[in-house]
């Protein structure tokens, strides 16, 4: 299906085509890619904002999404669903972020990325948000493995199946640390 | 609020079978770590590279008439002609209705109701008088607003003997969009479409044309001190800023602009010549006339436009033990490889929040320069950090590891770019 990019909206539904068929359209017609951005953007958007901090999520989620368009002729459906292969290249756009960062006197984004953006994501109030604001104090002090792991399941809405392909190792294993993780914010998060 | 069991169904996978409950940290973790949208203007940035590698690689192209051929081809030319009379109508039709949306009616917040800085935007201080960099051409509004095509505001009758002359600025915003500016001031922009200056010796009206984005006409404005009710029956706000030569000040609203009166003559006397303002529309039909209901955008789909190029150099950084001062000694450079049409930029350089907030004079840094075409234009500067009640092991950080700041360009088409750069002893960095 080829929507037209005049359809396309930041808030749009995701289509049901099959997805395979999506890529072929893409791979025919960039201007079909729409379809594709829009189906994944809020998640390489949401992956990035806590990576890099808003002020450059919207710039490299721009770069992730011109990178895929490039690259998409080359694109093979090896078992790799377009999911795991557009967080593939935005996990390389994030390293090259902090690579390039290393040693410097920041911005510091990271934790105030971890903020929800607005109150109206707190429903519950003022309770709420210092339950939020304790924990996110914790996930700064997790290791960046871990904070990675929560980020793809959680601001990257993936599921263990998909995270696990992302990485490269198995389904066990990223739901074992996935759950030790939780586990340990449970506990320190009772501690406190 | 999502429920336990709906919580317990989207987190399956990590959830069945623990003996633990762990809904509560994962519904806070859901909080912590949100699924956002971007805003829409990413995707219209996406949309514009899309439509360029479309054009580029003309498969997008050949499709659609491919398509509309094939639609139309049992028709015959005539048929033909006429369905495509009517796309191209239909398209007219879509531009039309957005340039539509894009207007903003403004709203006013009374002076004298309670409470009113709780529910309002005040802008009259934050926007005006107009900044030190205008440039005043000596030609008649008319013929100012027929070159320029810009909306522009001036006295039908000024007071005699009162020599004309007026500024159009070409970068319109007043505040280059950082991505992240201070609480409270999030998409809080102001366009000034033109300034008309009078003046008789020591006696200046400046008659001002501004036009408020509709995120900050979402709230209503807060004009001036005072109501008034001029003598052609309009409502005015009034206000009085002390230390300022124009002091006296008379804003009205004229559909989707302020027009806003400044002068040192008495108040009495500007109130009146409010009365004889009169607004000439934007005369060019180029969107950038108008503030987009998305003003101002995350980024621009392809900057520096085609031809220009920014370079900032960072050529030193040092501390001063004696005074407590550390420097960071910036080169900045700009040019129009010929390829560009001319335009105005506006440049922001601003420290990391940690150093920023000892920063000696308030940051950020801004620079304003006119490109021609085949120009170059070049700054230096010098950010100074008061680094006397910061630890010495962040200043020696900053030293041995450098300093990361951000440099925000925006041009005259509204688009901008944001890099971060870093600032290292006696290491020279480029960026395009």
């Amino acid at each position: 299906m080829n929507s037209g990019m005049a359809l396309l909206s930041g808030t749009g539904e995701a289509p049901g085509d099959d997805e395979g068929a999506l890529i072929a359209a893409a791979q025919r017609d960039p201007a079909a890619f729409g379809d594709i951005y829009q189906r994944h953007v809020a998640q390489i958007y949401s992956y990035l904002r806590v990576r890099v901090g808003e002020d450059e999520a919207a710039d490299l989620t721009h770069q992730v999404f011109v990178r895929a368009l490039d690259a998409l002729p080359r694109y093979r459906d090896r078992g790799v669903p377009i999911t795991a292969w557009l967080f593939r290249i935005a996990r390389n756009a994030v390293m090259d972020t902090h690579r390039r960062r290393k040693g410097t006197i920041t911005w510091d984004r990271l934790p105030e990325a971890m903020q929800p953006a607005t109150g109206d994501d707190l429903a519950d109030g003022m309770i709420q948000r210092e339950r939020v604001e304790r924990l996110r104090q914790l996930l700064t002090d997790l290791t960046p493995e871990k904070q990675e792991l929560l980020t793809l399941r959680f601001a990257g809405g993936l599921t263990v199946r998909e995270i696990a392909g992302i990485l490269g190792r198995s389904e066990g294993a990223v739901k074992m640390e996935l759950r030790r993780t939780l586990h340990a914010l449970k506990e320190r998060y009772d501690a406190d | 609020m999502r429920t336990d069991e709906d919580l317990r169904r989207t987190y399956a996978d990590l959830l069945d079978g623990d003996t633990v409950d762990l809904v509560p940290i994962v519904r806070d973790l859901e909080a912590a770590l949100p699924l956002r949208q971007p805003a829409d203007s990413l995707t219209t940035a996406f949309n514009r590279t899309l439509a360029e590698r479309a054009a580029r690689g003309s498969t997008a192209r050949r499709s659609f008439l491919h398509h509309f051929h094939a639609r139309t081809a049992g028709l015959g030319w005539p048929m033909q002609g006429m369905s495509l009379a009517v796309l191209i109508l239909l398209l007219a039709a879509l531009v039309g209705s957005v340039a539509y949306a894009a207007s903003t009616f403004i709203r006013v917040a009374p002076p004298e109701q309670p409470n009113v800085l709780a529910t309002s935007s005040p802008v009259i201080g934050m926007f005006f008088p107009p900044p030190w960099y205008a440039q005043y051409r000596p030609i008649g509004p008319r013929r100012a607003a027929r070159e320029s095509g810009s909306a522009l505001a001036y006295l039908r009758q000024p007071p005699a003997g009162f020599s004309t002359s007026v500024w159009i600025p070409v970068a319109q915003p007043l505040k280059v969009p950082t991505p992240r500016p201070a609480p409270g001031l999030q998409g809080i922009s102001m366009a000034i479409r033109s300034v008309v200056q009078y003046r008789q010796g020591s006696h200046a009206i400046l008659v001002a044309l501004d036009q408020p984005s509709q995120r900050l006409a979402a709230k209503p404005l807060l004009l001036g001190e005072h109501t008034v009710h001029l003598a052609n029956g309009h409502s005015a706000w009034t206000t009085v800023i002390a230390g300022s030569e124009e002091s006296n000040m008379v804003a009205t609203v004229n559909g989707n602009y302020l027009v806003v009166l400044a002068s040192d003559l008495p108040m009495p006397a500007v109130e009146r010549l409010a009365t004889e303002a009169v607004v000439v529309p934007a005369s060019g039909s180029l969107p950038v006339r108008h503030i987009p209901a998305d003003w101002p955008p995350p980024l621009p789909p392809r900057s520096p436009p085609a031809g220009i190029w920014i370079r900032v150099v960072p050529s030193d950084l040092h501390a001063s033990e004696a005074h407590g001062r550390l420097h960071l000694t910036f080169m900045f450079s700009i040019g129009n490889a010929g390829a560009a049409p001319a335009r105005d930029i506006q440049t922001a350089i601003e420290l990391p929040p940690v150093l920023a907030r000892h920063a000696v004079d308030a940051p950020p840094h801004w620079h304003f320069s006119k490109l021609t075409t085949g120009g170059e234009a070049g700054f230096g500067g010098d950010m100074t950090v008061d680094v006397s009640k910061m630890s010495r092991a962040t200043v020696q950080g900053a030293l041995t590891r450098g300093i990361e700041v951000r440099v925000a360009w925006i041009d005259d088409a509204g688009n901008y770019r944001v890099r971060f750069i870093t600032f290292r002893v006696r290491e020279l960095r480029h960026f395009r």
